[in-house]
């Protein structure tokens, strides 16, 4: 069955053959449902948190909430109770349908990899995301990113994308990919931040006819540049080897110290 | 499936007992054949069953429960997922038009007929303006269903030979696409899924329409001069206003004759060898102009229409803004997918769609099939700078590549002599000479990948650049001499060693140059952030400065052997102590090589001297990040040797004064002043050699702001922007 998964979601799979990253006849060039008003896999514009998260940034279109980010709490997905949040935070920002087997297939399968946002009792923000085997490469996957509008701006968006990273590096993830539009700034911003790359350009991936990047972060490898993690003051080439990529690992030790940073 | 779902299911399940539209009235409904060995079957009841047994929470699923199979189901009636929900109301194509949703003719008022028909033919030109676009022909072309059942239409001629000519045109572009392959992303287009595409009589289609748009000519002819009209025989009218007569016809005549000369534009161009090219410009010049015509037309149709307005004026699909009839959305479709809601692209836009295919045509027309392979390469790089669609790329690819040589006509043996050698060698052992074979390969190849859309063919260059180089190596195991076994070379090892040697330096060239291209494309397809832009351009400075190193060599080694057999030599050449004067593109790379190498070193600068300019990421640093970016060049080892250790090593110590000595965009702006007298008769060498001055001016004055105000002034900000050049960006220092 030649059925085209959707641009957002389908480029990233511990799946067989039909689930390449590289388009191949079958992948199709977006979503069967998406319609012109499609953006992608995150709507929000996270602008550069350049000051205390607390400070209420001026919208043209909306009252945006004051909200201090400790005001702000980040929970693992749990169970069929977050379901419905995710869903709808997801239904309610996107105008691409996902049916409820697509929330189901993520949920279900890498629950430590969603997190949800909450600010007095009330689920602001989502992430959704996998991780797999894919072409010799352990990788993990961000599919759904979500900050409904009054909450953005405020590094919502950042925290809980880190997090899903933080769990993707601890698991042996070797690398993290997703596909965001060519016109969604604030993503590209976002994950530039984080030390994403723009991989490749897709070209017309939407079917309103916007490209996509493929974003991909490189997970440093510690075991082989254990200098790396130092600032570049320090750099210090006689200890720095080549890169190997075959011959990979994580552990948390530097990891947390990366992190940190 | 989960208790949380089954209401959904309930819903699902419930809906998939009625037929589509009706509301649930408590009548069973007529069952509704899937097939020829299916019907449908309501499974209600073993759905609540199962449902029932499941706990909160608990997921049943297949093997096959996969990320594709989950995002392919749908939800049926959801509006957004499914599109037989766009309230078409019918079932199949026969009922629609039992139906009268197309009828034959449109209306017995003669009027509003033609009205109609130039409403069907402006929305097939939407429609197939969008299938170009990347849009399913079922859901475009073929959601006319005029065009579904032609032969209803042969009682009216006019409809008839139009719909016959549109289908002819799709085919025709159609097989093109298919044939040239360079549609990989864009797969979508060449899928018929069993649309009739084809049929009796349609090589008659040009007669067809011919012998309308005299009638339609005389028509008008006879509007224009009523007096002449009893001397032309009575003529009977177009329609029924005669002071709408004359705009009518003309409206109509435009539309005829922009797909008759359309039609006349893709013969032409599929004639072998390009021997149509220059009879197909003429034809896109009749073609251009109708368009003209037709985009006219759109005041009168206007003003003068009365059926069904289409909700928003600006992206009406029709001249005169109504709806068209006959078109239906989602219908009897026979695609593996459920079909998608897509919006068919407006009018006006679809005007401006083929006007710019037209435009591209006539550059690929207006090529003089250069023997020469670096001429080729040349034009298809300048061509692919206007962005041309999957269309006018087929074509070229087409006309480049055809029958496993260059235009048809010239063996890839000749060609790559020609390249390498600079003369060509007809002798047969050099033909089937094994290197000969695979570069010629190799050259096809890149040509075709040259053709494709610019995200597909960076990625597919990257990857080619291992295949060059193993050719590479063999040829240089091939070209090396053993020492020992020096007195025992017999002559034809020697030959074959020197060719080797020879080919060897184009083969390392080429590689270069397509590295070199893989690099600025990354800067068209904005695949660079701002923290990148120094390790890029120092990487394509030392690409550059590789490729220029391997044309020189390559020049020398042929005059050299020139030299050796007296022959005379295509570029100028001095005798004796004087230099051998290179060729412009030569000079331009040089130019090319210094605006690189400044901007790296000026980035390399900031970086080093100003600790706001760049900002750390959290979870990596800028050794992952340069490995991403170079991943394929390294592993195709070009160049050699290069790293990430090289890169810091090399940049970590550059400052202001290092580079305020060099003075590369100074020595830029030396190299393109004099190319301008080189470049006088060439308009697009001349822009290019403009936009180069620009960066050289702009990046040096730059430079002399941040020297005299002091880089570590906090006021100053440094951004880079490629307003001059799309792939070699200008600082622009700006005080906060």
């Amino acid at each position: 069955m030649s059925v085209e998964p959707s641009s957002r979601l389908g480029a990233c799979s511990n799946e067989p053959a039909t689930m390449a990253s590289e388009p191949t006849s079958s992948h199709g060039s977006s979503s069967p449902w998406s319609n012109e008003q499609e953006h992608g896999a995150i709507t929000m514009v996270d602008e550069p948190n350049l000051g205390p998260a607390s400070r209420v940034v001026a919208s043209h279109d909306q009252t945006l909430i004051q909200a201090s980010s400790s005001e702000v709490q980040y929970v693992s997905y749990q169970g069929e109770h977050h379901l419905p949040l995710v869903m709808s935070l997801v239904d309610q920002e996107l105008s691409e349908p996902y049916s409820i087997f697509t929330y189901r297939y993520f949920v279900y399968l890498w629950p430590q990899l969603c997190f949800l946002a909450f600010h007095k009792g009330t689920c602001v923000g989502t992430v959704v995301c996998k991780m797999g085997e894919h072409r010799n490469t352990f990788r993990g996957y961000i599919a759904m990113l979500v900050v409904i509008k009054p909450y953005r701006g405020k590094g919502i968006a950042t925290e809980l994308v880190t997090r899903s990273i933080q769990v993707m590096m601890e698991s042996g993830c070797e690398e993290v990919t997703l596909e965001a539009e060519v016109t969604n700034k604030g993503a590209l911003a976002l994950y530039g931040r984080l030390g994403f790359i723009r991989a490749k350009r897709l070209f017309r991936y939407y079917l309103n006819g916007v490209d996509a990047f493929r974003l991909k972060l490189l997970f440093p490898s510690p075991q082989l540049n254990p200098m790396l993690f130092q600032n570049k003051d320090n750099y210090d080439m006689n200890m720095v080897q080549e890169s190997d990529r075959e011959s990979r690992c994580h552990h948390g030790g530097c990891c947390e110290h990366h992190y940190g940073t | 499936m989960s208790r949380g779902g089954r209401n959904q299911i309930e819903r699902s399940s419930r809906y998939a007992r009625f037929e589509r539209g009706m509301e649930s009235n408590g009548i069973p409904p007529s069952p509704i054949s899937s097939g020829e060995q299916s019907v449908w079957v309501d499974v209600s009841p073993l759905l609540e069953a199962a449902g029932n047994e499941l706990k909160e929470g608990e997921l049943i699923h297949g093997e096959n429960f996969s990320l594709f199979a989950a995002m392919s189901a749908l939800e049926i009636m959801d509006p957004k997922m499914d599109a037989g929900m766009e309230k078409f109301g019918y079932r199949s194509v026969e009922e629609a038009i039992e139906n009268g949703a197309a009828p034959i003719p449109f209306s017995t008022d003669k009027t509003t007929d033609i009205q109609c028909i130039i409403d069907v033919m402006d929305h097939l030109l939407s429609c197939e303006a969008a299938w170009h676009k990347g849009y399913p022909l079922a859901q475009t072309v073929f959601s006319c269903i005029y065009l579904l059942r032609l032969e209803r239409t042969s009682s009216h001629a006019l409809l008839h030979s139009y719909c016959r000519m549109i289908r002819t045109t799709c085919n025709s572009v159609l097989s093109v696409v298919s044939d040239a392959r360079t549609h990989e992303e864009e797969d979508l287009f060449i899928m018929a899924f069993g649309l009739p595409l084809k049929g009796e009589g349609d090589k008659k289609c040009l007669s067809m329409l011919s012998a309308v748009e005299e009638t339609i000519a005389r028509q008008l002819r006879a509007c224009k001069n009523p007096t002449k009209k009893k001397v032309l025989g009575d003529m009977e009218p177009l329609q029924s206003n005669p002071d709408l007569e004359e705009g009518y016809c003309k409206a109509l005549l435009s539309r005829i004759r922009f797909r008759k000369y359309y039609y006349h534009v893709l013969m032409c161009m599929r004639k072998a060898q390009g021997r149509g090219l220059e009879l197909a410009r003429k034809h896109i010049a009749s073609c251009l102009a109708e368009l003209a015509s037709i985009y006219g037309s759109s005041e009168f149709l206007m003003a003068n229409a009365h059926g069904i307005r289409q909700a928003v004026i600006e992206d009406r699909t029709t001249a005169s803004g109504c709806q068209p009839i006959g078109f239906h959305t989602g219908l009897d479709n026979v695609a593996p997918t459920p079909p998608r809601a897509i919006k068919i692209i407006s009018w006006k836009k679809a005007l401006e769609y083929f006007e710019k295919l037209l435009q591209d045509l006539d550059i690929i027309c207006s090529f003089r099939l250069d023997p020469l392979l670096e001429d080729v390469l040349q034009f298809v790089v300048q061509f692919q700078k206007s962005q041309p669609d999957l269309v006018a790329r087929a074509h070229l690819q087409l006309l480049l590549v055809q029958d496993g040589k260059l235009y048809g006509r010239d063996p890839l043996s000749d060609v790559i002599s020609r390249a390498a050698l600079s003369q060509v060698i007809k002798d047969q052992s050099f033909q089937k000479n094994e290197f000969i074979i695979q570069l010629g390969q190799l050259v096809i190849n890149l040509l075709k990948i040259l053709c494709t859309n610019a995200a597909w063919q960076r990625r597919k260059l990257g990857k080619i650049l291992q295949d060059w180089g193993a050719t590479a190596a063999q040829l240089q195991l091939s070209s090396k001499r053993e020492v020992d076994n020096v007195l025992n070379i017999r002559v034809e090892e020697e030959e074959s060693m020197k060719l080797s040697k020879h080919l060897l330096c184009w083969t390392e060239e080429q590689t270069y140059w397509i590295a070199g291209r893989f690099l600025m494309l990354g800067f068209e397809l904005e695949l660079y952030s701002p923290s990148e832009y120094c390790m890029v351009y120092w990487y394509l400075y030392i690409v550059m400065f590789k490729l220029l190193e391997k044309a020189q060599l390559r020049i020398v080694q042929t005059n050299d052997s020139s030299k050796k057999k007296g022959k005379k030599k295509r570029d100028p050449l001095k005798d004796g102590a004087k230099e051998i004067q290179y060729p412009s593109h030569i000079l331009l790379l040089q130019c090319y090589i210094n605006l690189s190498e400044g901007l790296a070193m000026m980035l390399a600068a900031l970086s080093n001297e100003n600790s706001n300019f760049e900002k750390p990421s959290i979870f990596n640093t800028e050794q992952e990040r340069f490995i991403q970016h170079f991943e394929l060049l390294q592993k195709a080892h070009v160049p050699e040797g290069v790293s990430y250790i090289m890169f810091k090593d090399l940049m970590n110590h550059v400052n202001f004064s290092t580079i305020m000595r060099y003075n590369y965009f100074g020595a830029a702006q030396l190299i393109a002043r004099d190319l301008k007298g080189r470049f006088s008769g060439d308009p697009e060498k001349m822009s290019e050699l403009r936009r180069v001055e620009q960066v050289a001016e702009h990046n040096k004055i730059a430079l002399n702001v941040i020297c005299q105000a002091g880089i570590k002034d906090p006021s100053l900000k440094v951004s880079f922007e490629f307003t001059h050049h799309a792939c070699f960006a200008i600082a622009v220092v700006k005080r906060s």
